[in-house]
């Protein structure tokens, strides 16, 4: 079953076609992974699914329905997370309050709610501190849980953006080139952090620059050029995609 | 020593222009006196200052079970009975804290969660004072029924004003708001039919309940007290809630609180209308006070004064606007029995070296641990 469909997706910047026509299609829980040389559009096409920018044309279908009309924070609240190329953290905040604040899309507790505090606002706010320490748990961030944000080490803020993100129990979890900056350890454990998300019943589509993370753990590659698809396959084919070889290293007598 | 002779020298040269140079001689002196008894570290004063306040603060922050109670017990009897020992100038500087306290808490909205750079803040105070105002002289509404009212009418315009302008952002926002601080201000003074233009309003209602009129400083001080309560009751809840962090999490980062499915554009439109009802309710109370409003109360410098009291204090720190405000209402007062017309020109001194030593200001949030 798609979880995930683009029908014809375009995006101009003035003349620039950071994406051009793009057909992509992600089945429920699988790992698909989105690679492709700087430039080729991949965090564009990230910001285009998950509302930050408008289409110029084409359509985004979310389980079957149209969401490219609606705003960053509606898709986010149909249950489509994802985590940012360059960490945003919520710094000021502790761990424990940013993983809270990913709960925001799955409670209800308004300005009344607020000032009166009723017993199920009260019940909502313990349950949001259990789950968003569970979360933490699952990535393995307990012991960092009263600390700031920006005083974590680097890792331990991206899995803490991971943490945040599934905090929202999506459906379908973008990540936007987790293992950036990551020492070989690091990949290894994001590695089992993911498949681990996986198994909990995500879908997950991940931009990486990293081949052997890429290689180990999707089921499906899409590999795109000047915002166009040059190949899709599982990682055997893609890897050994001329295209996708001359797209990286370029065209042999050139 | 030598240091210590260098850096009285130079205090008096500071002090030279506001004080004459007898009356510096004295403060430098005094200040060379705690220098030698070792109280102040002169080579690096305002860093030792520095590192002594925030090992009082880090103190402060440990909770001993019961000596922390009691310290808040003292700390709260000593609030209710400080007026009785004041004369009537005092007291009332001391309510004009309470209002600015009042409106530091409301702005503390806004900026100190919501991050919304607002500079014309004191319109919201003036819509508040004029509401109660023109309905007290016209209609004869008593005090307490209007409260809500003035809070009313400030959200109405706080909400006008932030459909279209919140999705500004930083500096255009503060931009903005500056001007409609401005207008706010010139209509006031123009709009002779209604607000009786610079002259203002006069013979506005006192507060009362029952057949107790509050006509003292000291009754204010104990009204205002008992809005201040509630300000920070409602502040302390919004802090502590789902709203209290989609909020700082709008400041801190616009797209990632998005991507969290929050609301960006009507949570901001529920601080400002919150931040403005605050204002509201100070105006209300300012108007009650005075028994007379006019335009010239509500300039940008008052806007400013406000921001100034949220920035110093802290930002989204209660104890940090209570104490910003009384600073800048304090200080300068103190500042005039010694140094006249230019105590604003020191105040403005200590509040750049505020900015370069403790920029996070005096009483800066702290998170909770959860």
């Amino acid at each position: 079953m798609k979880i995930l469909e683009t029908k014809q997706v375009s995006k101009h910047f003035g003349g620039i076609k950071a994406i051009e026509k793009l057909d992509i299609s992600i089945n429920k829980g699988e790992i698909a992974g989105l690679i492709g040389p700087n430039g080729a559009g991949k965090t564009t096409f990230f910001n285009c699914i998950s509302g930050v920018y408008p289409l110029t044309h084409g359509k985004i279908l979310y389980k079957d329905k149209l969401i490219s009309n609606l705003r960053a924070d509606e898709i986010a609240t149909l249950g489509l997370a994802r985590t940012f190329q360059g960490i945003r953290l919520f710094t000021s905040l502790t761990v424990l309050e940013n993983v809270m604040v990913g709960r925001y899309s799955r409670t209800k507790c308004g300005l009344w709610g607020a000032l009166i505090k009723p017993k199920w606002a009260r019940e909502e706010e313990d349950s949001v501190k259990e789950k968003a320490g569970a979360y933490l748990e699952f990535v393995g961030l307990k012991d960092y849980r009263n600390e700031l944000a920006k005083n974590l080490p680097y890792g331990c803020q991206r899995k803490l953006e991971i943490a945040r993100a599934i905090a929202s129990e999506p459906e379908l979890l973008l990540l936007d080139e987790p293992a950036a900056g990551m020492n070989p350890s690091e990949v290894k454990e994001l590695i089992c952090l993911i498949k681990k998300i996986r198994d909990t019943g995500v879908t997950v589509l991940i931009i990486e620059h990293h081949m052997r993370m890429i290689m180990e753990i999707c089921e499906k590659i899409i590999a795109l050029n000047y915002g166009v698809k040059i190949s899709e396959g599982t990682p055997l084919e893609v890897s050994n995609d001329q295209k996708v070889i001359e797209a990286y290293l370029g065209r042999e007598n050139a | 020593m030598l240091n210590s002779l260098f850096w009285t020298f130079w205090l008096w040269v500071i002090a030279l222009p506001f004080a004459g140079p007898i009356k510096s001689i004295y403060i430098a002196s005094v200040f060379f006196i705690l220098s030698f008894l070792r109280f102040i570290k002169f080579p690096a004063t305002i860093s030792s200052f520095k590192d002594n306040w925030d090992e009082f603060l880090s103190k402060a922050n440990e909770k001993i079970p019961y000596g922390y109670l009691i310290v808040r017990i003292l700390f709260i009897l000593s609030i209710i009975i400080i007026p009785m020992f004041l004369d009537r100038r005092a007291n009332n500087i001391l309510v004009d804290c309470g209002i600015y306290a009042l409106l530091a808490l409301g702005l503390n909205i806004a900026v100190g969660f919501a991050g919304l750079l607002v500079l014309g803040y004191i319109a919201f105070y003036a819509i508040g004072a004029y509401s109660y105002a023109l309905l007290s002289v016209h209609f004869h509404i008593p005090f307490f029924v209007c409260v809500p009212i003035s809070a009313g009418m400030a959200i109405i315009f706080g909400i006008l004003l932030g459909l279209p302008v919140l999705r500004l952002r930083g500096d255009y926002l503060a931009i903005v708001t500056l001007g409609f601080g401005e207008i706010t201000r010139i209509v006031l003074n123009n709009w002779d039919g209604v607000t009786n233009g610079p002259n203002g309003i006069l013979g506005i209602a006192r507060p009362s309940i029952g057949s107790f009129v509050f006509h003292s400083p000291k009754n204010y001080y104990y009204l205002i007290l008992v809005f201040l309560f509630i300000a920070v009751f409602i502040f302390n809840r919004l802090n502590n809630s789902r709203l209290g962090r989609a909020w700082v999490a709008i400041k801190e980062d616009e797209r990632a609180a998005k991507a969290m499915g929050i609301n960006c554009m009507s949570l901001k439109l529920l601080a400002f209308a919150i931040s403005a009802a605050f204002a509201g309710v100070a105006g209300a109370f300012f108007g009650a006070k005075a028994t007379h409003v006019s335009p010239e109360s509500f300039t940008f410098f008052e806007s400013a004064l406000v921001l100034c009291m949220v920035v110093l204090g802290g930002m989204g720190s209660i104890p940090g606007a209570i104490l910003g405000a009384s600073c800048l209402i304090i200080i300068p007062e103190i500042f005039r029995d010694y140094f006249g017309n230019s105590r604003m020109l020191l105040f403005g001194i200590v509040m750049i070296a505020m900015m370069r030593f403790k920029p996070e200001g005096l009483l800066p949030y702290k998170r909770r641990n959860l």
